[in-house]
């Protein structure tokens, strides 16, 4: 397993962290009924950025954890770092495909807006396709190193 | 994901020199082993560079280890 794939799933790893517990928080502060009145927008955004630092920390964690773990797993002692010409390829692609995709939420939730929908709904589908671009280039990057390219 | 246009010889040239496995030739032009094996399974065109790299290699001319098979 290369470098760039034991990295692509512990970015995916963490994404999926940050995504349950982005909206596992948001849904606590939700149900105390915080987003109600004039301070609702700010402490969304103090949530947002306060997972900003944890993700980078669970990227960081994760990346670290997953280059035991395959390295254990496949015995080799002697991992390769390397990172490459189709590396780099699979991820631009990839990232071509993650834009198309928070593109989309982004368009989703302008429309959500024209219809009336909450300041507060509209930034949630904001993040959510965020999350979801990123996830979605984790997957597909997985996708194309298995297909070979 | 379909085969490129681009044939090649690098199997055979590997085992020309003295059965080279894929992680040594990886090693020697500076990518992946996975790279490799999907150069020689043609699903990958390798850069110009990494080419001629691994012509180099096998100190062979770049045309005896690429063949463009398009029309």
């Amino acid at each position: 397993m290369s470098h760039q794939v034991r990295n692509t799933y512990a970015s995916l790893f963490s994404g999926l962290v940050m995504f349950v517990l982005y909206f596992w928080r948001i849904s606590y502060l939700f149900e105390q009924g915080r987003f109600e009145g004039a301070e609702a927008m700010s402490l969304l955004a103090k949530t947002f950025l306060l997972m900003i630092p944890v993700g980078i920390i669970a990227t960081v964690i994760s990346m670290i954890l997953f280059s035991i773990l395959f390295a254990i797993a496949a015995r080799d002692g002697n991992p390769s770092f390397v990172i490459d010409e189709r590396d780099r390829l699979i991820e631009l692609r990839a990232l071509r495909w993650s834009y198309y995709i928070f593109g989309a939420g982004f368009i989703c939730s302008m429309i959500a807006l024209a219809f009336g929908h909450t300041a507060f709904t509209v930034f949630n589908l904001i993040i959510g396709s965020l999350m979801l671009a990123t996830i979605a280039e984790g997957l597909i990057q997985l996708a194309m190193h298995r297909r070979g390219y | 994901m379909g085969k490129t246009q681009i044939s090649n010889t690098i199997r055979r040239l590997r085992f020309d020199a003295d059965e080279m496995t894929q992680k040594q030739l990886a090693e020697l032009v500076g990518v992946t082993r996975q790279t490799i094996v999907a150069i020689e399974k043609a699903k990958y065109a390798p850069s110009l560079e990494l080419a001629f790299l691994i012509a180099r290699t096998f100190d062979t001319p770049l045309e005896e280890v690429f063949t463009f098979n398009g029309d």
